[in-house]
């Protein structure tokens, strides 16, 4: 499928504290908050408002012509959670919903991160993913089920 | 103005079940990334479809840089900075673009509610956002189609 426009949402804030945002679309393939023409955009906003642009966030989105696998086993409410460590013990929990039966071990509750498609995951987030301040993680030994429902009121 | 990148991007990963619901994942990955229909993003979104049985519609960076000499924001007559000055465009595939500006100068309007195409600045802001802008599904802005100022109503007192 063909990349959509890219997403750009400017932050302001005014004199007196209170902030809002304008989002707004340019081709796909700019990237650079620096960008002229994204600059040219935000500095026209500049020039019309009391405010200031103090924050841009671009996204670049890449869709995919997929579909659900139809009468799964487990639903978006379940997740496959593994549990990644950062520098100094920290955690980097991530979940990926709507996990398959088959990376389930015997109980039906414990993932071995260490075969199979679990580990080809981890691997791919230690080899490219980060903590926040660009830390190193590190792959677990095991993941888990996580169910995410509401609780029934009595 | 120049605005410094973060130390790492978002890689977000958007899941829809067979119900129709939908669910994220969120992590961080290197600023260098910024495809996230290659690298890094392609190979987390591959891994990651393939421990799930939800269908993975959509693969998303965001990129988020900050100015650190921003500011401060100008005093000038403006009546109140919760007013937005709305702006409505028209576009290639024939739908309409609205676009809200807060806190707008009393420049922008002509008689106070409707927005004055003529003021300078609202010419400049109009030209770039033809010039440089497009809708979501990538059609051209095409012209301005009029705009005039929102307020929002005032709590009222109980």
């Amino acid at each position: 499928m063909a990349a959509l426009s890219t997403r750009v949402k400017a932050t302001f804030k005014t004199r007196y504290g209170l902030e809002f945002s304008m989002t707004f679309y340019v081709p796909p393939g700019i990237v650079d908050p620096n960008d002229s023409r994204v600059q040219a955009v935000i500095a026209a906003i500049n020039a019309v408002t009391n405010a200031y642009c103090f924050r841009i966030e671009i996204t670049a989105a890449n869709p995919h012509a997929v579909t659900p696998t139809s009468s799964p086993d487990y639903v978006n409410e379940d997740k496959a959670e593994f549990v990644f460590s950062g520098e100094g013990g920290t955690a980097h929990t991530l979940k990926v919903p709507g996990l398959k039966a088959a990376i389930l071990t015997g109980d039906n509750e414990t993932i071995n991160a260490l075969a199979g498609t679990p580990h080809a995951f981890c691997i791919a987030v230690t080899t490219y993913g980060q903590g926040a301040g660009g830390e190193t993680l590190v792959q677990p030994a095991l993941g888990h089920r996580r169910a995410a429902r509401k609780t029934l009121k009595k | 103005m120049a605005f410094d990148l973060n130390p790492s991007n978002v890689l977000q990963l958007l899941f829809r079940d067979a119900n129709g619901k939908h669910a994220s994942m969120k992590m961080y990955i290197d600023s260098g990334e910024t495809d996230p229909s290659a690298g890094g993003a392609a190979a987390i979104s591959a891994a990651a479809a393939a421990l799930s049985d939800s269908a993975l519609y959509e693969t998303q960076i965001l990129i988020v840089a900050e100015d650190s000499s921003a500011g401060p924001a100008t005093s000038g007559d403006y009546d109140r900075p919760s007013d937005k000055a709305l702006f409505r465009f028209n576009t290639a595939d024939g739908t309409i673009v609205h676009q809200q500006i807060g806190a707008p100068l009393n420049t922008v309007f002509s008689n106070a509610w409707d927005v004055d195409a003529l003021d300078s600045g609202v010419a400049a802001y109009i030209a770039a956002m033809i010039t440089n802008c497009t809708t979501q599904e990538g059609a051209a802005l095409i012209a301005f189609d009029g705009g005039n100022r929102r307020r929002p109503p005032r709590r009222k007192q109980q």
